[in-house]
């Protein structure tokens, strides 16, 4: 309990602090940092939601493909198609683990630099998972982070230890290639349907590792950030 | 039960929480002037600005983390004082606390008809021991609970407790002698 009059005394106090104009300025590039949250499904449970979705109609083609006669469709003699085939599984033959963001790279050395990223007062890890497959072998640690430097960067993150793809990530092998100081990496660049924000989706292979960024910010090469972590 | 103001801060930070970042305005017209108190209080007037720009940031950023049933006022100035001190420590200076400059934020950009209480008041704060003067700062500055208060400055519940207690009876006793 606050002694009355000293309340009194002190409330009159704060009471003559002359502040900057207000709200213009200040608040209003505060604002900035809001964020609409989706009180619906977390990121990640919305992405094992798509993953399952995909496992639905892979079953339903499944069998539309055991019960069709091909013969009529082949390619004509001499013609080659041969896209590239990835092995994936999808988030229903995983289970998960919660972590603790600042004691990650006890799980791994190779989570060190999101270990590092929240000690970092301008950054923020939420989530923090990592997957297993029912024979015990690791096949991805997930997190979702937020630094704030310059712009706002909203990430998610992927180490994948798997030779599979986790199917969601199968397309981010296929971006542009390129090197940062020594990194080479594979870039897709796409807008948000959500916020029209500019959308960075890096790939990243590096000592039998695997490293999934999909970076939302209004810096358009808001890759960068994700590869100076792993400097 | 909370007070009307917790009540008023709450539904901010929770409509703030969800992404309405016009909240952030009330906080700013609710608080604003303790936010600054604060912030001048330990970094002066040129830095407090940049102090409170930063702590609304983080408010804005972190309001999701904050708690319906904690101390909304509390929770906001803490964060105004960790940041104070973060940029105290960025620039490798003293903190205001450790100077006579600590308290004095009525003597520019204050209100005129509100100063000479307020004089009295930080002259007043001015007489006490250094570990009673942080006491009523935490407490009455930074809104801490008894035990925040003792878990800041790492003493027990109940020293903090009676630190609280005489601290605000010598700051009653400075005051009665400053109006005499």
């Amino acid at each position: 309990m606050k002694d009355i009059r000293l309340e009194e005394q002190f409330k009159g106090y704060f009471e003559g602090v002359d502040i900057p104009e207000l709200p213009n300025g200040i608040v209003a590039d505060a604002k900035k940092s809001a964020k609409k949250r989706d009180t619906r499904l977390p990121r990640f449970a919305k992405i094992a939601s798509i993953a399952a979705s995909f496992v639905l109609v892979f079953a339903v083609a499944a069998v539309l493909i055991a019960r069709t006669d091909f013969s009529a469709m082949l390619p004509d003699e001499g013609a080659s198609s041969t896209p590239p085939t990835v092995s994936t599984y999808d988030a229903s033959s995983l289970r998960f683990d919660d972590e603790n963001a600042y004691t990650l790279s006890k799980v791994d050395k190779n989570l060190k630099f999101i270990e590092n990223l929240a000690y970092k007062p301008n950054a923020e890890v939420t989530t923090v998972v990592t997957s297993h497959f029912a024979d015990e072998e690791r096949a991805f640690t997930y997190a979702e982070a937020t630094l704030i430097s310059g712009a706002r960067y909203d990430t998610q993150i992927f180490v994948e230890y798997s030779e599979l793809t986790f199917e969601p990530l199968k397309t981010y092998a296929d971006g542009k290639t390129g090197t940062y100081r020594g990194i080479k990496y594979r870039l897709t660049k796409e807008i948000s349907e959500e916020t029209g924000e500019p959308v960075n989706k890096l790939f990243v292979e590096r000592d039998g590792v695997k490293y999934y960024f999909n970076v939302q910010s209004s810096d358009e090469n808001s890759y960068i950030k994700c590869l100076e972590l792993l400097l | 039960m909370p007070d009307k103001q917790s009540e008023q801060l709450n539904r901010l930070l929770s409509g703030l929480a969800m992404g309405e970042s016009d909240y952030l305005d009330g906080i700013y017209l609710f608080i604003g002037k303790r936010m600054f108190a604060v912030a001048r209080s330990l970094v002066g007037r040129d830095d407090a600005e940049d102090v409170v720009h930063d702590s609304l940031i983080k408010i804005a950023r972190f309001a999701h983390k904050y708690r319906q049933d904690d101390n909304p006022a509390g929770w906001i100035l803490k964060i105004v004082h960790n940041t104070a001190l973060d940029l105290i420590k960025r620039k490798k200076a003293h903190p205001a606390a450790s100077t006579e400059e600590f308290f004095s934020i009525a003597s520019s950009d204050y209100s005129p008809d509100k100063r000479d209480d307020a004089i009295m008041l930080e002259q007043a704060m001015k007489k006490l021991a250094p570990d009673e003067m942080r006491a009523i700062y935490l407490k009455y500055f930074i809104d801490m609970t008894v035990r925040e208060v003792a878990s800041e400055m790492k003493i027990s519940k109940s020293a903090a407790d009676r630190l609280i207690q005489k601290a605000e009876q010598n700051l009653k006793i400075a005051l009665s002698a400053g109006r005499n």
